[in-house]
């Protein structure tokens, strides 16, 4: 029904843990979301009235010019057909996207939150700014290309009496944990590639 | 689409639309059970068929071709068949089968609202050099 307006449709169908039936993504271009979530929410067929999320996602493989690194996924549910849908679109740092709190409310710290964390722009929206980054923080931080531990670290300084921002000293190097396995891993181990014992030739030990 | 529960619900002919024993928790009278926020229509019947008129009128602004406008029709058509045969409000919300006569009410006000807005939109319009989207399966 969308032809013009939607330039990819998948289902996943491993998503779809529940019915076996797959979960449908749409993409669409950037100008074209609030339009396509207008139509989904509105249409009889469809009736995905309820908000549930919306995030954002880098690639940093997408880096060049014309391709967006990041992707903005709106995920909606319809509760009168029991079915979920999400509409995503690509978009680079400079490119702003419709607010969809025209249509969703619920769309509002979502969206903040994508702002935030990757710096994609909302316009028309209500109170865009930042929601889980601190007070002053500079950069975005679910952003590839920021550090794990971040530029700035802040700590109480007791001669000046507050909290100072100072440029970050990693004290302990970065470790890396194996969660696979509680226990402390040394040697072959046994598993793939290790024999498992043989029983003795001649019955073992036979005690009287 | 996979079909919502029917919403099976006695409703006695003798049911007081404006007695206080219809008034719920909030003192809000004549709510549909199960639907926070939806309150009972007095003759859903009249209402749907009112609405679906008024849908065909609003169609005319969409190319007949269109999809949108096709899928709209046919739904709105099975619909007012439904409306017209079954006169039992319940056997009604059972066979259009989305749930309570209410929400069947808000759907078609949602759609109606809608119309005007695709006309303008006009999504079935494939853009310079482009083709329809074939759906893929990702495994």
């Amino acid at each position: 029904m969308l032809p013009g307006v939607i330039t990819r449709a998948a289902i996943h169908h491993p998503h779809d843990t529940q019915y076996g039936g797959g979960e449908v993504v749409l993409d669409v271009p950037p100008d074209q979301t609030v339009a396509t979530l207008r139509f989904l929410q509105n249409h009889s067929s469809t009736s995905f009235r309820c908000f549930i999320d919306a995030f954002g996602t880098d690639f940093p493989d997408r880096s060049g010019v014309g391709q967006g690194r990041f992707r903005v996924t709106y995920h909606l549910l319809s509760t009168t057909f029991n079915a979920r849908i999400r509409v995503q679109t690509y978009v680079d740092e400079t490119t702003p996207l419709e607010s969809a709190t025209a249509i969703f409310a619920g769309a509002d710290w979502f969206e903040r939150e994508v702002w935030d964390m990757y710096g994609v722009f909302f316009y028309n929206h209500p109170d865009m700014r930042r929601i889980l980054s601190d007070y002053g923080f500079e950069g975005h931080p679910l952003r590839r290309d920021f550090p794990l531990s971040g530029f700035v670290e802040v700590r109480y300084d007791d001669t000046e009496k507050r909290v100072v921002t100072e440029p970050v000293e990693i004290s302990q190097e970065y470790r890396t944990f194996d969660y696979s396995s509680p226990w402390e891993q040394v040697g072959k181990g046994g598993g793939v590639g290790v024999d498992a014992p043989k029983p003795l030739e001649g019955g073992g030990d036979k005690k009287a | 689409m996979l079909r919502a529960a029917s919403v099976g619900r006695a409703r006695s002919a003798a049911a007081a639309v404006a007695s206080t024993a219809a008034r719920g928790v909030r003192g809000v009278a004549n709510r549909v059970s199960g639907h926070a926020g939806l309150t009972r229509d007095a003759n859903p019947h009249e209402t749907l068929r009112a609405l679906y008129a008024e849908t065909a009128a609003a169609l005319d602004a969409i190319p007949a071709s269109a999809a949108y406008r096709l899928n709209v029709e046919k739904v709105t058509a099975h619909r007012l068949g439904l409306v017209n045969a079954t006169p039992d409000v319940g056997a009604l919300e059972a066979k259009i089968g989305v749930g309570a006569v209410e929400e069947v009410i808000a759907a078609a006000k949602a759609e109606l609202q809608l119309i005007p807005t695709m006309a303008e939109w006009a999504p079935w319009k494939l853009p310079d050099g482009k083709q329809k989207v074939e759906v893929t399966l990702v495994e």
